[in-house]
């Protein structure tokens, strides 16, 4: 469903948000052992996801990733900036023009998953996922053997 | 959603049922014309379809690609789907883990089961035969 890279980056940035709780702010080292992403393409994603304001950093010793604790931050917002609105609005078969006017062929059986999928990643905060990352509910890797 | 190969692979297979369907076989040339493709991308693709018996592919003055009306009715879009982009946009993860379940939920995955089951169910319910016949009768577009 999402690239490879979305997927990093949700988990990269749950995790982000769950440490903000706690007031750490982990560095690419921490995220990438944590969400088990390999550290260049997790340090790729989290410059991406920073330099579009998804995810706040700060230099220096005590340095790394946060963000705000009562942020408003949705899945939407990591997805539309890693991998673009149109998984949200395109087509699914990738026509430039494709509406209930001018459907492709599998416009209409499409459009209710589609509207269900924007709708989720729309109405979830990533707060809502960090606190049940905290708590215990949700994983983000395999247990330490 | 779909990768571009994935999409391409859609597109071409209602095409050729839908010329199939007229008593026609396609050149590849036709198809990458009729669904706004690149031609030596679609000829891999077409390739790989034609391994896993989606479709069949007759050499010769009479060739080009087809699929027998018959096949075409058994034939849903999650065939394709699997045979290009495996089962994991249905079948999988959302973030990707290939250790999430019930048990031992990844973040989202409460979250995203029951549109991925949606997503599942709607590309098994969905035969090439229905999209075809709307392609035909001027309902559905296949580029532009």
């Amino acid at each position: 469903m999402f690239s490879k890279a979305c997927e990093y980056g949700i988990r990269a940035v749950v995790f982000i948000a769950e440490q903000s709780q706690i007031n750490r702010r982990p560095n690419i080292l921490e995220i990438a052992r944590a969400v088990d992403s390999p550290v260049p393409f997790t340090a790729k994603i989290c410059q991406q996801l920073a330099r579009s304001g998804i995810i706040l950093s700060k230099k220096g010793p005590n340095g790394g990733f946060y963000i705000e604790k009562e942020s408003s931050l949705t899945l939407a917002d990591i997805v539309s900036c890693i991998d673009g609105p149109d998984i949200f609005t395109g087509c699914s078969l990738g026509l430039p023009e494709c509406s209930s006017a001018h459907p492709c062929p599998v416009h209409f059986q499409f459009s209710e998953v589609r509207d269900a999928l924007k709708d989720m990643c729309y109405n979830t905060k990533v707060t809502e996922l960090s606190a049940k990352l905290r708590n215990g509910e949700t994983f983000l890797k395999l247990p330490l053997k | 959603m779909f990768s571009k190969a994935c999409q391409y692979g859609i597109k071409a297979s209602v095409y050729i049922v839908s010329q199939t369907a007229m008593g026609n076989r396609v050149s590849l040339r036709e198809i990458a014309q009729s669904i706004d493709s690149p031609e030596a991308f679609t000829a891999k693709i077409l390739h790989q379809l034609s391994k896993q018996n989606i479709l069949a592919s007759l050499k010769g003055p009479t060739g080009g690609f087809q699929i027998p009306v018959g096949k075409a009715q058994t034939l849903k879009v999650i065939d394709i789907v699997a045979a290009i982009d495996g089962d994991s946009i249905y079948a999988g993860c959302a973030l990707g883990f290939d250790y999430c379940d019930e048990n031992r939920p990844c973040s989202m995955h409460s979250k995203f089961a029951e549109i991925r089951e949606d997503l599942k169910n709607m590309l098994h319910d969905t035969s090439l035969f229905e999209l075809a016949n709307g392609f035909d009768n001027g309902l559905s577009f296949l580029k532009r």
